[in-house]
C-alpha cells in the first residue's frame, strides 16, 4: 500500500507540474462548453429598458403597475433613468438595451382624447428590442382601445417622430408579453444547450483523460524509468497501478472542477444526485483508462497511442451526438456502440430530473463496459509494460 | 567468493536463442566489463539479472539468492543504471532520488541522509532542487547513477552509462565507478568503449551471439589468444635482401610492406630480443631507422580477432 500511495503522490507531482496537459484537460472542455453551449442557448435574457416617467397625471399609477408587474419581469429589467437625455445615453452606451421616456403629457393627451405616443429607443440587440417593444405595445394597445371606446372615434392617428427616435403609438397591433417564450432548443431534448454540451465534453475529456494512464505507461517504458521501477524490490504491480491511479485521479479532479466550474459560472444545472454523477464519471474514467491500455498495447510508441486513441475518441464523441445533435436520424442507432452515448444519456437522465430508474439503466449499461473493458486491459498489461512481453 | 553466478541460463524468443547456455561468476569486489557487439546478448543478460525478464533457462544468484526463487533478495542488493536516462523530467533531482529510495524502503532520517549522500557521490547537491530539463547531458547521467545507488547496493549494473555526454563528465563517472567499487561495491559494466573498459575493469567478459566467448583479465584474454604486438619501422630506403631476413625471424608472424617500401609492418610474437635482432638486421644491412612504434593489443583488436566484428558493428 505504501508503495502504491508512494506512486500516486509522485504521479500527481510530475502532473502538477505539466501546464500544457492542465490545460488541455480542464481548460479546453470549459472553453467548449462556453462555446458551443451559449452558441445554441435560444433562452430570451431580460432586457435592460432604461425608462424615464416624466408624467405625473392620472396614468401614472397604471405605468407604475405596469413596470413593476411581476409577469413582465421574465422579459424586462427596469433600470430607472433621471431624464430623457440620460435614456439616450444609456441606450447608446450599452448601458440599457431599450429605452422608453413616458413624456409630462401623456396622461393629459389620454384624457383629452388625443392620440398618446411613447418615446422609445431600439438598442443593438434585436431580440431585447423585441421584448422591450412587446410590452411597451401591450400596455399602450390596451389604452387607446379603452380610449377609443370611449370616444367612439374611428381609427387612430400615427404620427411619425424626429430622426433619432421612433415614436411607438396605440394604433400598432398589441403584441402580448405572453407571447414570448423559450423558442425550439434545437434537438437538445429536455436539457439546455449548456447542459447538453457540458455532458458531452465532460465525458469526452474524461476518455482522454483516463488515456493519460496509458500515456504514463508508455512514457515510463519508452524513458526506461519502468524498467528500473522492475528492478526495485518492492512490487511491480503496485508501481504500475500507482501510475495508473495517479492519471484516474488527475481525471476525477478535473470531472470535479468541470462539474463545478460549470455550475458556478456557467449556470449549468447538473440536477443534483451527485453520487449518481460521480458513479458515472468513475465509470467513464475507467472505461477510458481500460480503452487506452488496450489500444497502447497493440501500439509501440506513445505518438501512435495518442493519434489513435484521439481520433477513436473523437469519433465516438460525434456519432455519439456530442458534436451534433439528432446525428442519430442520420448514422441510425450506431451512438449506442459508444462509452460516450451510455455516460452522456446517464448524464443528461439526471440534469433532466426524468426520475432515477432511467439513470440506472444507462450507468449499468456503462457499468459493464467499464468492467469488460478493465479486465480486458488487465489481461493485456503485460504487453504494455514489458518491451519484450 | 563470487557474488554473481550463471548458471547454464538461457534465453529463447519464439526459437531465438539470444542468451545460449551463459555459465560464468562474478566475484565480489570486481569490476567486470561485459563486452559485445548490438544483438550479442548484452541487455538481454542484463534484463535477467535485473529481474526485468526471466530466463527461459538456468538460474542466476546474487549473494547466494536465486533470481527466480527470491528475486526480491536479488533486487536489494541491486543498483541498476540504466542505459536510457531513467529519471523524471519533472522531479528535481532531489525527489527523483527521493522517489527511487523510498520504493527500496528507506525512510526518515536514513532516507534523508541517503538521499543527500548519494547526490553529493555525484556532484549534484547544490542542484538538487533543480530539474533534469535544466541539466546537461552528463549531469543527467549522474543524476542516473544517484538513482541507483542511495541504498548501498552490493551490485551495482552500469549499463552503457556514459554514452552520448562529454568528455569531462565521462571522466567524472568513470571515477565514481572506481570510488564505488573501493567503497565495497562490485560493478558489472557494459560499454561500446573498450578504452573505458580497459581502464577501470578488472575482468572483462566478452558476448557473442548470446554466447560467452572469453572472459578474463586482460593479460588473461590476451594471452588465451596469443595476441601479437605490431612494430613499425619507417626506414630510409627499400632492401628486399634485408626483408627477407626479417621474414625469416622465427618469432615474426607476418610482414607487411607498404609506402615504397619504407615501411615496414612487423607482427610478432613475444619474444625477449626480437626488437634488438630485427634493428641489428636492419643495421647490418646499412639501413637507417627514421621512427619506431610499437603496437600493444588492445581489446578492439582482441575483439575483432575473436568475433571478426569491430564493437560499434550493427
Amino acid at each position: 500500500m505504501l508503495v502504491w500511495w508512494t506512486t500516486v503522490y509522485y504521479e500527481l507531482i510530475k502532473y502538477s507540474r505539466m501546464r500544457s496537459v492542465l490545460i488541455l484537460l480542464i481548460g479546453l472542455p470549459l472553453l467548449l462548453i462556453l462555446l458551443l453551449g451559449s452558441a445554441f442557448d435560444t433562452e430570451i435574457k431580460p432586457a435592460k429598458v432604461a425608462l424615464y416617467v416624466a408624467d405625473h397625471g392620472e396614468m401614472r399609477e397604471s405605468i407604475d403597475q405596469l413596470w413593476n408587474d411581476d409577469a413582465i419581469k421574465p422579459y424586462v429589467k427596469v433600470l430607472d433613468a433621471g431624464s430623457e437625455k440620460e435614456v439616450q445615453d444609456w441606450v447608446r452606451e450599452g448601458i440599457a438595451d431599450f429605452g422608453v421616456h413616458i413624456p409630462v403629457n401623456f396622461s393629459k393627451q389620454l384624457s383629452a382624447g388625443e392620440t398618446a405616443a411613447w418615446f422609445t429607443y431600439s438598442g443593438r440587440y434585436g431580440e431585447k428590442n423585441l421584448a422591450a417593444e412587446a410590452v411597451v405595445n401591450g400596455y399602450l394597445g390596451n389604452a387607446n382601445m379603452r380610449m377609443a371606446a370611449l370616444r367612439t372615434l374611428g381609427p387612430a392617428a400615427f404620427e411619425a417622430s424626429d430622426d433619432d427616435r421612433s415614436t411607438t403609438q396605440a394604433t400598432e397591433s398589441p403584441i402580448l408579453t405572453h407571447n414570448l417564450g423559450y423558442g425550439d432548443n434545437q434537438g437538445f431534448g429536455k436539457t439546455s444547450a449548456l447542459q447538453y454540451y457540458s455532458a458531452a465534453y465532460l465525458i469526452m475529456f474524461l476518455l482522454y483523460g483516463g488515456m493519460s494512464a496509458a500515456i504514463a505507461l508508455l512514457n515510463q517504458r519508452e524513458s526506461g524509468t519502468l524498467q528500473r521501477l522492475y528492478a526495485v524490490p518492492s512490487s511491480f504491480k503496485a508501481n504500475v497501478f500507482g501510475i495508473i491511479a495517479g492519471a484516474m485521479l488527475l481525471a476525477a479532479l478535473q470531472a470535479v472542477i468541470i462539474v463545478a466550474f460549470t455550475t458556478y459560472v456557467y449556470g449549468v444545472d447538473w440536477g443534483g444526485h451527485l453520487g449518481w454523477i460521480a458513479l458515472i464519471c468513475l465509470f467513464t474514467i475507467a472505461a477510458g483508462a481500460g480503452f487506452a491500455i488496450i489500444v497502447s498495447s497493440f501500439v509501440r510508441s506513445k505518438k501512435t497511442l495518442q493519434s489513435l486513441f484521439t481520433i477513436i475518441v473523437f469519433s465516438m464523441t460525434f456519432v455519439s451526438g456530442g458534436m451534433v445533435t439528432g446525428i442519430d436520424r442520420i448514422i441510425g442507432g450506431v451512438g449506442k456502440f459508444t462509452i460516450n452515448y451510455w455516460a452522456n444519456e446517464s448524464l443528461r437522465e439526471i440534469m433532466s430530473n426524468t426520475g432515477l430508474s432511467g439513470v440506472s439503466y444507462h450507468v449499468g449499461i456503462l457499468g459493464l463496459i467499464a468492467l469488460a473493458l478493465t479486465i480486458i486491459a488487465v489481461l493485456r498489461m503485460p504487453k504494455v509494460v514489458k518491451y519484450h512481453a | 567468493m563470487s557474488l554473481v553466478a550463471f548458471r547454464e541460463v538461457v534465453k529463447k524468443y519464439d526459437t531465438v536463442l539470444t542468451v545460449n547456455h551463459l555459465t560464468f561468476t562474478i566475484g565480489e569486489g570486481e569490476i567486470f566489463g561485459l563486452l559485445g557487439p548490438n544483438g550479442a546478448g548484452k541487455s538481454t543478460t542484463i534484463h535477467m539479472l535485473s529481474g526485468l525478464l526471466d530466463p527461459s533457462g538456468g538460474d542466476i544468484l546474487v549473494d547466494g539468492f536465486s533470481i527466480r526463487k527470491q528475486p526480491v533478495e536479488v533486487k536489494k542488493r541491486i543498483g541498476l543504471v540504466p542505459q536510457e536516462l531513467a529519471i523524471y523530467e519533472t522531479l528535481t533531482a532531489r525527489e527523483n532520488v527521493t522517489f527511487f529510495a523510498k520504493l527500496y524502503g528507506l525512510k526518515g532520517s536514513l532516507l534523508r541522509e541517503r538521499v543527500d549522500e548519494a547526490l553529493q557521490f555525484v556532484g549534484l547537491l547544490e542542484r538538487a532542487k533543480d530539474k533534469p530539463s535544466t541539466f546537461s547531458g552528463g549531469m543527467k547521467r549522474r543524476l542516473n547513477i544517484a538513482c541507483a545507488i542511495m541504498h548501498r547496493p552490493k551490485l551495482i549494473i552500469m549499463d552503457e552509462p556514459t554514452v552520448g555526454i562529454d568528455p569531462q563528465s565521462r571522466n567524472h563517472i568513470l571515477e565514481s565507478v572506481k570510488a564505488l567499487n573501493k567503497m565495497g561495491s562490485t560493478v558489472i559494466y557494459t560499454s561500446h568503449y573498450m578504452e573505458e573498459v580497459e581502464s577501470i575493469c578488472t575482468r572483462i567478459g566478452i558476448l557473442d551471439q548470446g554466447k560467452l566467448i572469453a572472459v578474463g583479465t586482460k593479460d588473461e584474454l590476451k594471452r588465451q589468444l596469443g595476441q601479437q604486438e605490431k612494430l613499425i619501422f619507417e626506414i630510409d630506403r627499400h632492401l628486399e635482401s634485408a626483408i627477407i631476413e626479417m621474414e625469416e625471424h622465427p618469432s615474426v608472424q607476418q610482414l607487411d610492406v607498404r609506402d615504397q617500401g619504407l615501411t615496414l609492418e612487423v607482427s610478432v610474437k613475444e619474444s625477449p630480443s626480437i626488437l634488438q635482432d630485427l634493428l641489428f638486421i636492419l643495421q647490418k644491412h646499412d639501413i637507417h631507422l627514421r621512427t619506431l612504434t610499437r603496437v600493444e593489443p588492445n581489446l578492439e583488436s582482441l575483439f575483432l580477432q575473436m568475433t571478426g566484428r569491430t564493437l560499434r558493428d550493427e
